[in-house]
């Protein structure tokens, strides 16, 4: 067999691989998007402890390997929570998609600080005087204009989310990376396979890369 | 309208007001000058509660606003600010710059908002702008929306804090005739600037401030033509 008929024999089992590697890192982000925005406003509350809160939780999950936070959650935590039972039988990909989300979180929660605190504090002191709310001006005011100053980094931040998707082979999913492992075990086309994995990350990362630009573009037309 | 009763404010150590008290009536018109850095912006924004006094009170309309339970966005829906810098909301066309605080604060329609933008564009002479976003204009032309969006939401007094000092000169002009208007009218307001012709042709009474106190208060025509105090003396020989 040659490079092609290899690579097309595999085609359709990493395919599905690549579908679920896209749908872990849509649902990671969406949550990790969540968390970011909470934790953010955590750290930028008047209250130290609400602030602390914030930083601690920055601290840890930014701070340890990717690896590592998926395996506390998916061997560790179990031990004295028995979560696997609760969620069985998808406590894999819902520990996958947690601990994805939870160090994501940790990096988006920066990238949206960032974005907030680098709206000029004439914003919100305009939005205050026609008598809006702390949370009515960052909802109509900060956030709109910060998003927009934060979509580059997050785009950045889901490009990494789609690499990070590969360590959750590591307990089984069969992502598109662990797809690859199945077949190679079988066919033992190393080369190939790899080849082709390859590949397929990147034409995902490419087809997002020109979305996005595609969006920025969009947004810096309509609203200046 | 407004009651000011000794207040003081500090930044940590430094003293930027001190022991200032004053009050406006309805339909006053009170022009602030003093050198850059006497506290007239501070001033004005704790009449707003964008600063919090170290102490006193202000009262708007018999309401205390330093008061720790006040709701401050109530107080500061009937109490228009113009800034220097503008501040219109970048993201949001003239219209929506005007629209949304009678929307998402009066809760008023967005028909009604929008009809009542438009005769208060047409009353800064921006109709035809409704649609352009803020960058897309000249500063005086934002600065006019910025009074719309103020008096959108039917303010019962309004403070301008030098809000033609960021414009080219050109353009104080069609600014100050916005603000002329409303004085005339009946509008009350207090406005720090430095534009002379604007305080002796609307203003009720002029303060003189320096080093967070009141120096001197008068007609306009007594503070320009005859000040009793040096350091008005000393001031207005600078910028006359
Ligand atoms: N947020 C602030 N923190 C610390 N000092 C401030 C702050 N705002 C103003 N000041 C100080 O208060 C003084 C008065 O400032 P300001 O009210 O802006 O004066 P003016 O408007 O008359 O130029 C200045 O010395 C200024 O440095
Ligand atoms: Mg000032």
């Amino acid at each position: 067999m040659n490079f092609f008929q290899i690579v097309s024999a595999a085609m359709p089992q990493l395919i599905k691989g690549a579908q679920l590697t896209v749908w872990y890192s849509i649902a990671s982000i969406i949550l990790a998007t969540v968390l970011g925005l909470a934790f953010a406003l955590l750290k930028l509350s008047r209250f130290a402890i609400l602030r602390r809160i914030g930083e601690i939780y920055v601290h840890i999950f930014r701070g340890l390997p990717l690896l590592v936070e998926i395996f506390y959650i998916y061997f560790a935590i179990p031990m004295i929570l028995p979560m696997h039972k609760w969620f069985d039988p998808y406590f894999t990909p819902i520990a996958g998609i947690i601990a994805l989300a939870l160090n994501e979180g940790a990096y988006i929660t920066e990238i949206i600080r960032a974005g907030i605190l680098a709206v000029d504090r004439g914003q919100s002191e305009a939005a205050l005087s026609i008598g809006m709310t702390g949370p009515q001006t960052m909802r109509f005011i900060i956030l709109p204009q910060a998003f927009k100053r934060m979509v580059p980094p997050l785009v950045n931040q889901f490009i990494q989310t789609i690499k990070d998707t590969s360590l959750l082979s590591a307990i089984s999913v069969t992502e598109l990376t662990r797809s690859g492992q199945i077949i190679i075990s079988t066919n033992f086309a190393s080369l190939q396979i790899w080849t082709a994995i390859a590949a397929v990350y990147l034409i995902i990362i490419l087809l997002l890369t020109a979305l996005s630009g595609y969006l920025e573009r969009r947004w810096q037309i309509d609203k200046r | 309208m407004i009651n000011v009763n000794n207040i003081t404010k500090h930044f940590g150590q430094h003293r930027v007001l001190h022991d200032i008290s004053l009050e406006i009536k309805p339909q006053e018109v009170v022009v602030i000058i003093g050198p850059s850095g006497s506290g007239k912006s501070t001033f004005l924004r704790c009449l707003n509660g964008l600063e919090k006094v170290s102490d006193g009170q202000i009262f708007v309309n018999n309401r205390e606003i330093t008061h720790s339970k006040t709701n401050l966005s109530h107080v500061r829906k009937e109490v228009g600010m113009v800034f220097q810098r503008f501040n219109l909301f970048h993201h949001l066309s003239v219209l929506e710059n005007i629209t949304i605080g009678p929307r998402k604060v009066l809760k008023v329609s967005q028909q009604e908002a929008e009809k009542r933008a438009f005769t208060l564009l047409e009353k800064v002479g921006l109709k035809e702008k409704a649609g352009a976003y803020p960058d897309q204009l000249s500063g005086g032309q934002q600065q006019r929306v910025a009074i719309a969006r103020a008096l959108a939401m039917n303010p019962i007094v309004m403070l301008f804090d030098e809000p033609t000092s960021a414009l080219d000169p050109e353009m104080v002009g069609e600014v100050l005739a916005v603000m002329k208007d409303l004085a005339r009218e009946g509008m009350t307001m207090a406005v720090v600037t430095h534009e002379m012709g604007f305080a002796r042709e609307v203003g009720d009474r002029v303060l003189f401030m320096d080093d967070g106190v009141i120096v001197e208060e008068n007609t306009p025509n007594e503070i320009f033509n005859n000040p009793k105090e040096e350091r008005t003396k000393l001031f207005l020989s600078k910028i006359l």
